[in-house]
């Protein structure tokens, strides 16, 4: 039995296949299980313990015993042990054994990517419970799970989960190298993990996606892209990706059609309004004003005829805040939390226009600034897109809306000229079969 | 190293761009917006320009009436220097960017309006979307005119000259991009909207003046000029009167497409296709619907023959602003357009053929 499931099933490091002997009577048992998917402990008190023990001949327990029934059909294996069941042979005979287990209740709930109608719970720092989840939701013979070990010192686990027969073996053999290539002494998250394995150390947006969602980890997976979950970390990571990727909420599978394509209309719009705002508001108000009406014009005005400062340091003072403001947020001890939101973006916000530092209308392009940046439904490139203003600030400050055109455009160049493991960044969307993928691409940078 | 040096020299090279901005950065409360500009005959050869600005006080409240501008005016030899010498009056930026109402005198008109469009065209900072007109009697009584009315400074003259606003089937648009284009093309020549002032409160603007490259040819009465606008095509809705002996009818106007071709003979004859759909505003209360068909005709005929009248009218002036000359030097070939072209409009005959097909008889039931 174990040569033929060896064929039918990819070798994978949770698969358990054992032979085991019984020193006295010299019985044999093939076992063969998936290990995140089962309860070990009822493995054992079933069937290794009384194994071993050999009170009473192990096949009368295998025929009185309810949880156990024969197996008749060898197509029907593949389909079982999927399920979490343990198949047993012994003397030429296969039993199935149900030692079912979901993790589910074990599994908290998302933090950072939370849906209103998806499955709410997150993978586990216990990578046990992480597999048994993505076993679970991605039931493939194919899905294959090598383990490595990273860290000097920490020997911290790594799982690398793929599809067979799906994923792009050139990727695959890149990131292994580059797995292989790390030498650190301690890891401990799987932000750590990304930044050592991304391409180029200044690389302005990721070209790896962290996401803690088991259903978004099974679509990559069966769109043949790679996983790799990283022991006590809550996060799994997933190449190579698109920029498109990071737009796209797994929400955007299970709401109806239409409301989603235009939300993702949406998350672009947000993506342009938060990292060209500022910009757009110096090269407005300091060099174009004539490109809003007049009556826009003149209320810019009245608002702005109280401040004394050019508009650029205008600008600085309320972006300094309001980075202070969400960094706050993020550092502040939980209880306190509420209380320095509404301190800093209520109270000083509404004062800070009155004291004249501020025009009226720089508070609005701050917040909308903030909330566009939001929008955007993975955190990392949301990250990534709050230091792109900044540039385009100092564009505009010495060349106007032109130099903001020039700055969009570098960074579109930019993105075109990324790659993510091989794989071409900047494209909506793409086919990432290697039959049909960028073959040959894996060698890029 | 070679990392440092690549670095250090993008870092030169940017401190060098930073040089290139200029002086191009001025925060938008240190500028005063123009919002009205009138360019007038001064009447003094040595200084023959009188350059009007209306600038914008912007101030918060926004209620009827409460438009605050600054009217300043001075007499130059070139337009150029006057703006230059209009800045020395004033503690901002003159920024040209928001205005889009520009006049020429009517004094100026009459003589020469070339050196203004010119220096429209070539300004910066002129929108090439900025409405012209000719204020009358002159263009800077119209410019510091200011309407009780008004909310926004200087935008009532806007208003009128948007198409945000008011559609008036008497107020001919006229923008600098075509004007410039009038200016210089053979055979089509520049129009201008007349701008007055009525009853001391509020503008009017209901007459064109036709112009011949360079002055006032014509100036056409409103009934005309509403007409001239629909075989211009340049506006959709408008009223048409059909005026019999009895009983009178009103018909309005959507739709009307205007098509005309030029024949080649001895005697080039026009031949203008209008077709209008139409609906009924007025007809008397007694009308039978049967003979509808009938009054169509008449209103048809009537049409044509006041079209005509008008185009042999400009004809007669010597002006072509619908462009004939244009239209028949694409289509044949002529040696010396300049030579040969005013004997050939002088000889042109006009035929117009009006179709209107009615939409609705504006009938409840």
């Amino acid at each position: 039995m174990l040569e033929r499931l060896k064929v039918i099933l990819s070798p994978s490091e949770d698969l358990i296949q054992k032979e085991l002997k019984h020193p006295i009577n010299k019985q044999t048992i093939e076992l063969a299980f998936y290990l995140p998917l089962v309860d070990e402990a009822k493995v054992h008190k079933f069937i290794t313990v009384p194994f071993s023990k050999n009170e009473y001949p192990i096949s009368s327990l295998f025929q009185s015993n309810s949880n156990f029934y024969i197996v008749e059909d060898p197509a029907s294996w593949v389909d079982l042990i999927l399920r979490g069941q343990a198949l047993i042979e012994h003397q030429n005979v296969i039993y199935a054994f149900d030692a079912m287990h979901y993790k589910y209740n074990d599994a908290p709930v998302t933090q950072v990517e939370s849906t209103i109608r998806g499955p709410q719970h997150s993978i586990s720092e216990d990578p046990i419970i992480a597999l048994n989840l993505i076993r679970n939701s991605y039931m493939s013979p194919e899905l294959t799970i090598d383990q490595t070990q990273v860290g000097t010192i920490s020997q911290t686990s790594l799982y690398i989960l793929y599809d067979q027969r799906k994923a792009n073996q050139d990727t695959l053999k890149l990131v292994m190298n580059k797995i292989e290539a790390i030498h650190l002494d301690l890891i401990n998250s799987t932000g750590e993990l990304e930044r050592l394995l991304s391409s180029k150390k200044y690389q302005l947006f990721p070209t790896l996606l962290m996401t803690e969602r088991v259903d978004r980890i099974s679509r990559a997976l069966s769109l043949g892209k790679i996983v790799l979950i990283l022991k006590g970390s809550q996060y799994a990571l997933i190449l190579p990706v698109t920029f498109f990727d990071f737009i796209h909420a797994v929400e955007d599978h299970y709401e109806s059609f239409w409301m989603t394509r235009l939300l993702i209309v949406v998350r672009y719009i947000a993506l342009f309004i938060t990292v060209s705002l500022p910009g757009l508001y110096i090269a407005v108000l300091s060099y174009n004003p004539e490109i809003f009406r007049l009556q826009l014009a003149f209320s810019l005005v009245a608002s702005r005829s109280v401040v004394p400062y050019p508009s650029f340091i205008e600008v600085f003072i309320m972006l300094v805040m309001i980075e202070m403001l969400l960094e706050s947020s993020i550092r502040i001890p939980r209880f306190i939390g509420p209380a320095s939101t509404t301190v800093g973006g209520l109270i000083l916000g509404s004062a800070i226009q009155q004291a004249g530092l501020v025009s009226s209308v720089m508070i609005i392009v701050t917040s909308l600034m903030a909330i566009s940046n939001f929008v955007l439904p993975v955190y990392s490139m949301t990250l990534a897109v709050r230091f792109l203003k900044y540039p385009i600030i100092i564009i505009a400050i010495f060349f106007g809306l032109s130099g903001v055109c020039v700055g969009l455009y570098f960074y579109i160049v930019y993105l075109c000229n990324m790659r993510s493991f091989g794989e071409y960044y900047f494209r909506l969307r793409g086919k990432f079969t290697p039959q049909e993928g960028d073959i040959g691409q894996a060698g890029a940078r | 190293m070679r990392k440092k040096l690549l670095l250090s020299t993008i870092f030169l090279y940017m401190i060098c761009f930073l040089l290139l901005s200029g002086c191009g950065f001025k925060d938008i409360d240190k500028r005063y917006f123009v919002v009205g500009t009138g360019i007038d005959y001064s009447g003094d050869d040595e200084k023959p320009f009188r350059i009007t600005i209306k600038l914008a006080v912007p101030s918060v409240s926004i209620d009827p009436g409460n438009s605050k501008t600054q009217i300043e005016a001075i007499n130059s030899a070139t337009i150029a220097e006057g703006v230059r010498m209009l800045k020395a009056q004033v503690d901002k930026e003159i920024d040209f960017g928001h205005c889009n109402v520009f006049l020429i005198g009517e004094e100026m008109a009459n003589r020469n309006i070339q050196d203004v469009v010119y220096w429209m065209s070539r300004r910066r900072d002129i929108q090439n979307i900025a409405a012209l007109g000719i204020g009358s009697p002159s263009a800077e009584g119209v410019i510091a005119k200011q309407p009780t009315v008004e909310r926004f400074p200087g935008n009532s003259l806007n208003l009128f000259f948007s198409n945000d606003a008011t559609e008036s089937s008497f107020t001919y648009v006229e923008l600098l991009t075509d004007l410039f284009r009038r200016v210089n093309e053979k055979g089509l020549d520049p129009i201008l909207p007349i701008v007055e002032i009525q009853n001391d409160t509020t503008y009017v603007v209901n007459r064109v003046a036709l112009l011949n490259k360079e002055k006032i040819n014509l100036i056409l009465t409103p009934e005309e000029t509403q007409l001239f606008n629909q075989i211009s095509g340049h506006l959709k809705i408008t009223n048409v009167f059909g005026s019999f002996p009895s009983p009178p009818y009103v018909v309005s106007l959507n739709n009307v497409k205007t098509k005309y071709s030029i024949s080649n003979e001895e005697q080039p004859t026009v031949i203008m296709k209008i077709k209008q759909a139409v609906t009924f505003e007025e007809e008397p209360v007694n009308e039978k619907s049967e003979d509808q068909h009938k009054v169509l005709k008449e209103l048809q005929n009537a049409y044509s023959e006041k079209c005509q009248q008008l185009l042999v009218k400009i004809q007669e002036s010597g002006v072509d602003p619908l462009g004939f000359g244009l239209r028949y030097r694409a289509t044949y070939d002529l040696a010396d357009f300049d030579e040969n072209w005013p004997d050939i409009y002088k000889r042109m005959i006009f035929k117009v053929e009006t179709k209107m097909i009615t939409q609705g008889a504006g009938l409840l039931r």
